[in-house]
């Protein structure tokens, strides 16, 4: 029981960081219909832009809480002006280009970014600083840290925060209008490419987040880092139904907690054959199910082929 | 009096195939005109220079006596042109009021920080636009219907929550292409009654459409398109008399 609540928590912890990734990919899709894979090389710029502010921060004797608080806004702004960077100068020249080529654009902008990484920050591992967060809370056997409530915490309200803005304002609304029909909603005023921009920006600000409660978390940052991210995320985000936006926050959380109680339990089930690396496995595996009984994901709709 | 559209000697091809030859067309304010022709005509593709989607190979077009700006259609709907499509394209998923508070926000200003903090002045002008949303619905009788997902109303109704959406953006000027195609006597009439309450708000309307008695009834002025050239222009009496039209065009209907 106690071993089932622990990797509930630490699942949680993961599932709000996909969520928060996901939400970047699915955004995006919803409105271009475009998998935007340089998105997961987003969060490791955020997560290594965040760990230079920080050690250079602290190495002048700022307060933690500061020095995170620059990390912050510093990782947000350079993410936002990367996302928006992508977006005007290698997505926008191919909105009416077959598909496929903005796809392998996407794919070429991600080793463009990583290659770039690696010339600024080197092919070598980072300790990120240690932000002294680390503090375990214990309740009956199961331990929860500060740094574990303050990534729940913080994804949670600004998930909440992203779903109102889309459900409920005028802007989400102009989001909406473009994601389903374009013409439509330029034939009512709407500057559409304006409303690709804001979900570009978005996901990028919400990538910068998650590259810096991903760095505080596992203390180690990576140009490489990126990938293995940006590839969970985005599974969160098909197997919530792509382009829905609460669909990727569950398919998120979900994806986190197959992965913890893989983590946790493959070894028990399986008499110790398969160990707890192969939580991986197990998730991908749930994701195939998942496809193959509802391959438009769990919030998804049924829609007609359209790549 | 000068027309809010005022199209001179256009000129159009694609390829060889000379799709417009020096058609004129003014839309004065508050005015029906009407585009007929047989098939092949010419029509959408008048139409679609007429609203900016395509810049033609010739003569000029003025909007309120500056040129539109091509290529650009949320700014032409900002300048008070609005336009439908043939086929309806309603925002499926969204409910039916929500579709036409999307035509309110061509008249206002929804920033990402704005929409975010929620100030005073963001919350006024969201409950103002419900409320004006309301009595667009009202106006054209979907009221009922305010709470179902667009993509399920039937079809007569679509078209009708196409028109309070494009009224919503306050045109000066609504081009409808073909807004009764498919539609049985009954749906015809009951859209005509509704264009004839849209121009009694001072709302000019340019329409293109095959059945040439509908049209007529409805229009001040009419421009008849045969083969890519102006046949014949004036009203609809006029038209209906033209040995020219009858003979391209209403010849093998009237008997």
């Amino acid at each position: 029981m106690v071993t089932l609540l622990q990797q509930l928590l630490n699942g949680l912890t993961l599932g709000c960081l996909y969520a928060l990734v996901a939400l970047g990919y699915t955004l995006v899709y919803g409105i271009l219909e475009l998998i935007n894979f340089a998105h997961g090389d987003l969060v490791m710029v955020g997560a290594l832009v965040s760990l230079s502010v920080l050690r250079w921060a602290l190495g002048w004797g700022w307060p933690m809480w500061a020095a995170l608080l620059l990390a912050l806004i510093v990782a947000m702004s350079v993410c936002a002006v990367l996302g928006v960077a992508l977006e005007r100068l290698a997505y926008r020249p191919l909105r009416h280009a077959p598909k496929l080529a903005p796809l392998i654009t996407a794919i070429g902008l991600s080793m463009v970014l990583e290659q770039g990484a690696s010339l600024i920050w080197g092919r070598g591992y980072l300790t990120f600083p240690d932000v002294g967060l680390a503090h375990p809370w214990e309740w009956g056997g199961v331990v929860v840290t500060t740094m574990q409530g303050v990534i729940v915490m913080g994804s949670l309200t600004l998930l909440g925060g992203l779903l109102v803005l889309v459900q409920r304002t005028a802007l989400g609304r102009a989001m909406r209008a473009t994601a389903q029909n374009p013409m439509a909603a330029q034939w009512l005023g709407i500057n559409t490419d304006r409303v690709i921009l804001t979900a570009f920006l978005l996901g990028a600000v919400l990538a910068a987040v998650a590259g810096l409660l991903i760095g505080m978390y596992y203390q180690v940052a990576h140009y490489t880092m990126g990938f293995m991210v940006g590839l969970k995320a985005f599974t969160a985000a098909v197997l919530g139904g792509i382009g829905n936006l609460p669909g990727a926050v569950l398919g998120g959380l979900l994806l986190g907690l197959l992965e913890a109680l893989g983590a946790g339990y493959l070894g028990d089930w399986t008499g110790g054959w398969l160990g707890s690396n192969y939580k991986d496995v197990f998730a991908f595996a749930m994701l195939i199910l998942v496809l193959i009984f509802h391959p438009s994901g769990l919030l998804g709709r049924h829609a007609p082929e359209k790549v | 009096m000068t027309a809010l559209l005022d199209a001179q000697q256009i000129s159009k091809h694609f390829g060889g195939v000379q799709a417009l030859q020096q058609v004129s067309l003014q839309v004065p304010a508050g005015a029906i005109i009407g585009l007929i022709g047989p098939n092949g005509a010419g029509k959408t593709t008048l139409f679609n220079v007429l609203t900016g989607m395509v810049r033609q190979d010739g003569g000029s077009i003025l909007w309120r006596g500056a040129p539109l700006p091509v290529g650009e259609p949320h700014r032409v709907a900002q300048a008070g042109l609005v336009r439908t499509f043939q086929n309806i394209r309603l925002f499926p998923q969204m409910t039916v009021l929500e579709n036409v508070m999307v035509g309110f926000h061509v008249r206002t200003r929804a920033g990402v920080l704005g929409a975010w903090f929620q100030s005073a002045a963001v919350r006024r002008e969201e409950q103002e636009i419900h409320d004006r949303s309301h009595e667009w619905l009202a106006w054209v009788g979907l009221e009922a219907m305010a709470h179902r997902e667009a993509g399920t109303l039937p079809y007569g109704a679509q078209r009708r929550l196409e028109m309070a959406r494009a009224l919503a953006t306050q045109p000066a000027l609504l081009a409808l292409d073909e807004p009764v195609a498919g539609m049985n006597t009954v749906e015809r009439q009951s859209m005509a009654q509704l264009i004839a309450r849209i121009r009694e708000r001072g709302i000019a309307l340019l329409i293109i459409e095959h059945d040439v008695r509908w049209i007529a009834q409805l229009c001040d002025r009419i421009t008849v398109l045969d083969y890519g050239r102006c046949l014949a222009e004036g009203t609809p009496a006029e038209i209906q008399a033209d040995a020219r039209v009858i003979e391209a065009y209403l010849g093998h209907k009237s008997s």
